[in-house]
């Protein structure tokens, strides 16, 4: 008898297919081709008609082993796209869930492949995003600390601005700490801090004249 | 007889079906689609539709090696294709249904 491995292997031109499905399908060809050797055999054939009839039971290799391939790179998608024709089949009310992120994987595979097929636009993009992004970032900082962060003091809202007008001199000064608020809580170097128990507290006797705020 | 199409379209319920019963091999599979049929539908190779129902987890491929016999591939149903099969049967049914009332016209 012929070896129907060996015979199999030259007639079915797998390309493509993984090496471990490989050898299971040209075992399970030839398995079923010395079957049909050895039921014809046991009908009554010779050993050359059941040969005969054996070798020309698969009448277009090429198309099988295009099928086979087919089959086998379809065998070979995602997991996430399995568990969404699982869902599918189940009838699982997690459908929406598996189809949308299916979906998300489907997209973002097809960027990766347009921006890989054309590097110098993607070099483009990628740059001019970034520089989007840095920009929106500094801008942001800094309107975060001028104008939204609060300030660093308790109760941050409801610090004064001191300031004393002296008019018989004709002299202003915005730093006040050591006359107006001897013991406030004003932090070395700031003129602002918590404001005085009374507002109409009187000016120092050296500076005649207005305080305000 | 059939359409390659047809055939196509009721292969995987024809091997479903006849894993329904117990575990077999892709020829023994042929063979019986092809004795219960009366001949009429025969299926040279089954490979690319067993490989194919069982990517997708509704059947299951294992090597058997009894004494005095060639090591062999059995193909069994799972709880997947149990419940995939019922729901093909129906499916079926109702296909073969409207199709009838369709083609055999009003005959009331």
């Amino acid at each position: 008898m012929r070896d129907w491995q060996t015979f199999v292997r030259t007639h079915l031109p797998l390309t493509g297919v993984r090496p471990a499905r490989e050898a299971r399908l040209i075992g399970e060809v030839a398995a079923q081709l010395e079957d049909l050797y050895r039921d014809a055999i046991l009908r009554g054939a010779t050993d050359e008609e059941a040969d005969r009839l054996a070798r020309e039971h698969v009448a277009d290799w090429n198309q099988l082993a295009a099928d086979l391939a087919g089959v086998d790179r379809a065998a070979r998608v995602p997991p996430i796209e399995q568990r969404v024709e699982a869902a599918v089949a189940r009838r699982s009310r997690f459908r929406p869930v598996w189809i949308a992120l299916a979906t998300v994987q489907q997209n973002l595979r097809r960027a990766t492949r347009g921006l890989t097929r054309r590097p110098g636009v993607a070099a483009v993009l990628i740059l001019t995003l970034a520089l989007g992004i840095g920009a929106n970032s500094a801008i942001f900082g800094a309107v975060d600390a001028i104008l939204l962060r609060p300030l660093p003091y308790e109760q941050a809202d409801r610090l004064v601005n001191l300031f004393e007008h002296n008019r018989a001199r004709g002299v202003s000064r915005e730093d006040v700490r050591s006359t107006t608020t001897p013991t406030g809580s004003a932090r070395p170097g700031s003129s602002m801090g918590r404001p005085p128990a009374s507002t109409s507290r009187p000016p120092s006797p050296a500076w005649p004249g207005r305080a305000g705020l | 007889m059939f359409t390659r199409e047809i055939k196509k379209g009721s292969t995987e319920l024809l091997v479903l079906s006849l894993l329904e019963e117990r575990a077999r091999h892709g020829y023994e599979i042929g063979k019986l689609i092809e004795l219960r049929s009366g001949g009429r539908l025969t299926y040279s190779l089954l490979y690319p539709a067993l490989l194919k129902l069982e990517a997708r987890g509704w059947i299951k491929g294992r090597w058997v090696e009894k004494s005095g016999e060639r090591r062999r591939c059995f193909y069994r149903l799972t709880s997947e294709g149990r419940a995939v099969l019922a729901r093909q049967k129906q499916a079926w049914a109702d296909h073969v249904d409207a199709i009838k009332l369709i083609i055999e016209g009003d005959h009331a």
